[in-house]
């Protein structure tokens, strides 16, 4: 919000027409009232734009609910108020609630572990050269790799449940956390990195005082990223193979022909992942690390 | 090293006779090369010098000929291909914690302040948070930002995220500065301040300089002994000594300095085939 009002600013001093009044009352932070005009055409199309796709939604929920069976088949596709009435019993009795925090587990846990994994092996890497080289090709390999293609050996190797999705999540976020810092750390330039050297640093000191926080934009872009690809992992993960979770509710209901519970459960998975991203992204955009 | 740090400086207002002053950095038929696509390109040639202690020196030359390669072997991020290179009486052998390092980049950190800019060398040597944020507002002071401790790099103008720069590299008290061409990016005036700035504190801290810069003045000005070097593979062509009288005002033009000025420029031209065109 506040770098929307920023980017709007050069634009609105000095005018042409502006008497030098105007002017100072702009700059006097009391005389606010000068600005409510634009904020009020700000606020108009802010308005516009979230009506507009209101509307939208409206429309497509209004065609799906309407349909002619002969169009939409309901056994197979159910219609909005089923899966709204699905999703108000659901909540009642606590499954979803149950399924989501099993599902957000793995999500967080694996966030955590394939972060600070990723953070680490990128911040050798990426400070230093030799061990960059050797080791990031092999990393590149495996990036290029569809990790889906692990999990029957994960099911193998630790069974089917938590633990399982856990770890495929984690070495999915690896990735991103992985280049974020690599990337991150190589970017600094060598003057400051000479200059913590020369004040006799230790690696883990530059680490820590300057590759560090100068990764943190490029972390946070990472984190972005690596959110919605836990959810997509842990959720794929229990939908091959598990008993609990939201994706295991998907497939259960898909399972015995209930299009309804399928939906509820995708729409609860989407409210939850979108308000974790949503959250992620408040309290990231406020940084202004780089270097 | 912390005893050393906290400890205040002796003021010091005649600079001792350079000539008597044990050598500080000795370079003994230095050679680096640098290899890239196959290809080694010889940046120093069997050069030798000789810094002593409190001594001011310049080293000017055709860009390329290697003068930065001699900073960073002198500062311990390089080592030499052949011959010897001693600082203090010792081999140098590793990264050189007794110099202090200020290019034409800032290398701030911008996510610091400025006083937590300026304390980072100490809290690097495990001075304690009271310590070296005293001494970091002591130089911040010294260097005429008292105001600005609080603000970000970003928030300065170029001129003053160097004196943090150079107050940063002062901190922990250095016996050496190397300068690559500090003040290059700076407009006219700032330039003048700061080196003005710079020779006053490198009296007072007795400090020894090798300033590395294509700016004749600034080197006449500044510099006790000027080494104008050749193009690469870079040699020494000749080794000039500027009179420098105490209590002299250094941004004021001397006629003596002219006579300099023209025999450096010549003994460049000359080397560079300017003087043909």
């Amino acid at each position: 919000m506040s770098s929307r009002r920023i980017a709007l600013e050069p634009s609105n001093r000095g005018k042409p027409g502006d008497s030098r009044d105007n002017r100072a009352k702009r700059s006097d932070p009391q005389a606010r009232s000068e600005r409510v005009p634009r904020n009020r055409r700000l606020f108009g199309d802010w308005l516009a734009v979230r009506l507009a796709q209101i509307g939208i939604v409206a429309i497509v929920l209004c065609a799906w609910q309407f349909a002619p069976v002969a169009l939409l088949d309901d056994t197979l596709a159910s219609r909005p108020t089923l899966i709204a009435a699905q999703i108000f019993k659901w909540l009642t009795i606590g499954v979803l609630q149950q399924e989501a925090w099993f599902t957000l587990c793995a999500v967080a846990v694996g966030l955590l572990a394939g972060g600070l994994a990723g953070i680490g092996a990128g911040m050798l890497a990426g400070t230093m050269p030799m061990l960059g080289r050797l080791i990031e090709p092999p990393v590149k390999f495996l990036f290029a790799l569809p990790k889906i293609a692990f999990v029957p050996l994960f099911i193998v190797w630790f069974g089917i449940g938590l633990f399982q999705e856990t770890i495929f999540t984690a070495i999915v976020v690896f990735f991103f956390f992985f280049y974020s810092s690599f990337n991150g750390a190589r970017s600094v330039p060598a003057a400051l990195s000479n200059m913590l050297i020369l004040a006799g640093g230790s690696q883990w000191q530059r680490v820590r005082l300057l590759y560090l926080p100068a990764s943190v934009g490029w972390l946070l872009a990472g984190l972005r990223l690596a959110i919605p690809y836990a959810f997509v992992s842990a959720v794929s993960a229990e939908v091959i193979s598990s008993q609990h979770g939201l994706g295991n509710l998907v497939k259960s209901s898909a399972s015995v022909m209930d299009p309804a519970g399928m939906f509820a459960a995708m729409f609860f998975l989407l409210l939850v992942s979108v308000s974790v991203s949503g959250a992620v992204l408040i309290l990231g955009g406020r940084s202004r690390w780089s270097v | 090293m912390n005893a050393a740090i906290s400890s205040l400086v002796p003021e010091r207002s005649v600079r001792p006779d350079p000539h008597r002053q044990p050598v500080a950095i000795a370079f003994d038929q230095v050679s680096k090369g640098f290899r890239s696509h196959g290809r080694v390109t010889q940046a120093l040639e069997n050069v030798s010098l000789e810094v002593r202690r409190g001594a001011f020196v310049s080293l000017v030359g055709p860009s390329g000929s290697g003068k930065t390669t001699l900073l960073n072997l002198a500062a311990g991020l390089l080592r030499a291909d052949a011959g010897r290179l001693e600082y203090g009486g010792a081999n140098l052998t590793g990264p050189n914690t007794q110099v202090g390092y200020l290019t034409q980049d800032d290398a701030l950190l911008p996510w610091r302040s400025v006083l937590a800019n300026v304390a980072l060398p100490l809290e690097v040597r495990g001075v304690g948070r009271p310590e070296r944020l005293a001494a970091a507002r002591r130089i911040i002071a010294r260097v005429g930002l008292k105001d600005f401790e609080k603000h970000f790099p970003a928030q300065l103008s170029g001129g003053m995220r160097k004196r943090v720069a150079l107050a940063r590299t002062l901190v922990y008290h250095p016996e050496t500065l190397l300068l690559d061409e500090p003040f290059s990016a700076l407009d006219a005036q700032t330039r003048l301040v700061i080196q003005k700035q710079l020779r006053e504190l490198v009296g007072e801290l007795g400090l020894t300089v090798l300033l590395v810069t294509h700016d004749l003045h600034e080197a006449i000005a500044l510099s006790d002994t000027i080494v104008v070097f050749s193009r690469r593979p870079a040699r020494i062509l000749e080794t000039f000594e500027v009179p420098q009288p105490a209590g002299r005002d250094i941004l004021r033009p001397r006629a003596a300095d002219e006579q300099i000025y023209l025999k450096i420029w010549d003994l460049l031209a000359d080397d560079s085939d300017l003087s043909d065109a």
